[in-house]
Formats: C-alpha cells, structure tokens, sequence
C-alpha cells in the first residue's frame, strides 16, 4: 500500500516536472502576472475619417461622416491574438459646379451631387504587441468581409442610383491607450487602408480603394 | 449581451441613414437638356413662326387630356400671367441674335417654335394596417386594430422648346430638328429668373442654331 501510494506520488511528480505534459500548454513560459480584472473582451465605437484612393472623378473629397463599432475576443492567454468583428459606415460626397456634358447631338447642362454609401462588415484578427494590462499597447489586424456601396447622382429634383455587393480587405493598425494600467475603458486610434471589389457600370465605378483614420472609446468586458 | 444589441441598433440605424443633398442648394439652378437632328441645316432656316403670348400647358391631373392654354390675356383659370410672355419674349430675343427673322403663321415661315409646359402631379397614399391587438383581463386575445393612412405628393414641371421645320415635312408632317427640355419649374425659388437664365443656356449650348 505505501509502495503504491509512493509510486502514485512519483508519477504525479514526474507529470508535473515534464513540462511538455503541463496541462497549461505554457512551453514552459510562466505568463505575466495580472491584477485587477482580466478583460477578454472589448467592444468600440469610432469616428471614421475616411480619403478615396480610386475613382476620384467621381468623388475626390475626404468624408468625414463615418463610423465604425466592433467587438473583440481574446483567443489565446497571452493577450496576443484577438478575433471579432467590425461594421462600419462611410458617406463620401462630392459637388460638382455646373458644366455642360456633351454625347453626340445631346447636351445637358447641371450641377451634380454625387454621393456614395458605404457599409462594411468584417471579421477580424488582431495581434497585440503588448500585454492588454499596459498602458500602451500597439497592435496590427486584418479584416476580411463583404461591402455594400449606394452611388447616388441628384441634380435639381432628378436623380439616379445604383448599388453593388464586393468582397472587402482591410489591414490596420492602431493603439490602444488605457487611462491607467489594465484600465477598462481606453482610447482607441488607427489607421486603416480598404480594398473592396465594388463596381458601378453605371457610374463608370471600378473598385473602392480608400486610407481612413478611427479615433473612438473602448470598453474593456469579462 | 448589452453591447451587442447597442451595435445592431446602432447598425440598423446607420443603414438608414443616407443624408441627402440640401433641397435648397439643389433647386438654385435648373436643368437644360437638348438634342437635335443632325440632318437638319440651321443655317439654311432665315424666318420662323412664334406665337408671343400663348403657351400650352400639359397636366396629368386634369380630368379632360386637352392641352389648355397659358396667356397673359385670358381670364379664369388658364391665366398665366406674364410667364408666358417672359419665356417668347427670351425665345425671340436669341432667335433674332441668331440671325432669324419673326413673321407670322401665314408668310410661309420655315421654321416654327412650339413651347409648352407639362406638370406632372403624382399622389401615392398607403394605408398602415395591423390587425393584432392585445386582450385584456387574464390571457392575451386578438382581433380588429386600427389603421393609419400616409399620403405623399410629388409635383414637377418641366418646359418644353420644340422647333418644327415647317419646309421639310417627314411623313407629310413637319420634322422636329431641334428639342429642349428645362426643369424644374415647381420647385424653383426664382421662376422667371432662373427661366431666362436657362434658356440662354440651351442656345449658349447650341451652337449650331445660327443662320
């Protein structure tokens, strides 16, 4: 009996000293220790400035009426890799002063209001370079998903509209800034670089290609 | 769980939101379309017909489908005051500057001016009908709710300049060379103004109209 109690204490001995048996899966890294609470999540809402890249005789001009709110959740315990999603909202506008558009024997003459709407949802992949629970914590992401763009063209009381489904890519990279260390609620700021395949025969629209800049407030959860 | 239901009613709420251009910034100036026949030879025309005080005037709500006619000297209802005159007396001056001289109907002119006016009035009404109600006392019961009606008007006027050649008839009837298309009348802040300016467009855009 106390040969077997023994042999029982030796093996479980034996498991806990050979690390690549350690149910902590930790390779023999001992994580960082932690205070406060430990936030898995997060949740953002941002301000969206946006600068089209591609079509500029469309619409040239930055928007500055965008938005975009997402979630994120840590994957793994070391506070690297975080995955979720995004939406986001873009209106970009562009006026165009009168001039008259000649094609064979017709002529228009008009102003135009050309505005394109765009929605965006994503999943994505973030990779934190620091622990969440510090102050400073930089980070680079991905996002990938679909995008739905509306041009819209209204000259006095007329208008025209299309629309088009594209499939969307969206590296990033930011930082996240806490008020104090493991802070719960942070600032977020990033830059974002967008490539959607949109296209508008119509509107002569080939690919939406955009650089913007997000600055909004983050909620950390458990 | 509560900050998603944030996120989708906040993105519900952005898919509707599409804000659209200021309707006053929209109306300040009118639209000029043209087109003409390129067979025709304006320079050939040297006299055309314009009747000075009278246009045409097209409604689609007017029970009796008959054009009726706008002029500075009717009384009733047709009465369009001095519209009229404002838009032949524009029509007549760019006409003249392009060389052409006015005669009336019976010395054989080789071109005629037709300008009228269609306005286009549209209601749609939709009636808002939920028939569930909720019971009251122990348990839920349904039955007959009430409906709402939403009633929407759309109203819009665009002037029409056509000119007939008169000498050159296509099928025994005179042949449209040159056409012209300004809107919108209803909505604009400075009717007579921006009128005129737009039909010095449509000639400033037709250039080929000179004899």
């Amino acid at each position: 009996m106390v040969m077997v109690g023994v042999s029982v204490l030796s093996l479980k001995a034996q498991y806990y000293y050979d690390r690549s048996k350690n149910p902590d899966h930790n390779s023999g890294k001992i994580s960082s220790p932690k205070t406060g609470r430990d936030f898995d999540k997060f949740f953002f809402l941002s301000w969206d400035n946006n600068t089209p890249l591609s079509n500029k005789d469309f619409i040239s001009q930055s928007s500055s009426l965008g938005t975009k709110f997402g979630f994120r959740k840590r994957i793994n315990e070391e506070d690297k890799l975080w995955v979720g999603g995004d939406f986001g909202w873009a209106v970009y506008k562009q006026y165009v002063p009168t001039n008259t558009y000649t094609s064979g024997t017709q002529s228009i003459t008009t102003d135009l209001y050309n505005y394109s709407y765009n929605y965006s949802l994503s999943a994505n992949i973030d990779y934190f370079f620091l622990p969440m629970a510090k102050i400073f914590v930089p980070y680079a992401g991905l996002g990938i998903g679909a995008a739905y763009d509306k041009f819209a063209q209204y000259y006095n009381v007329y208008g025209s509209s299309g629309t088009s489904w594209g499939f969307l890519v969206r590296p990033e990279a930011g930082i996240l800034i806490g008020f104090k260390e493991n802070s719960p609620w942070r600032i977020k700021a990033a830059y974002h670089y967008d490539y959607a395949s949109n296209t508008s025969t119509d509107f002569g629209y080939k690919n939406f290609t955009n650089m913007g800049f997000q600055v909004g407030l983050v909620k950390m959860a458990w | 769980m509560k900050p998603c239901i944030v996120m989708i009613v906040c993105a519900l709420f952005c898919w509707g939101c599409q804000p659209k251009p200021n309707a006053g910034d929209l109306v300040k100036s009118m639209v000029v379309t043209t087109d003409y026949d390129n067979a025709a030879n304006f320079a050939k025309y040297s006299t055309y017909y314009l009747p000075m005080d009278t246009i045409s005037y097209f409604n689609n709500s007017d029970p009796v489908a008959a054009d009726t006619l706008q002029c500075t000297g009717c009384s009733g209802n047709n009465n369009g005051g001095t519209f009229p005159q404002i838009i032949t007396n524009e029509l007549k001056k760019q006409l003249d500057l392009a060389g052409y001289t006015q005669v009336q109907k019976k010395q054989s002119p080789d071109f005629r001016v037709y300008v009228f006016v269609v306005e286009n009035v549209s209601v749609y009404q939709s009636y808002n009908y939920y028939p569930y109600g909720y019971g009251y006392g122990y348990g839920y019961g349904y039955g007959y709710g009430y409906g709402y009606p939403s009633v929407s008007v759309t109203d819009q006027a665009d002037l029409y300049i056509e000119f007939f050649d008169l000498k050159n008839l296509t099928s025994g009837k005179p042949t449209l060379v040159w056409y012209c298309d300004i809107g919108d009348l209803v909505t604009s802040p400075d009717l007579s103004g921006l009128t005129v300016k737009a039909i010095d467009q449509a000639f400033k855009q037709s250039t080929y109209i000179k004899k």
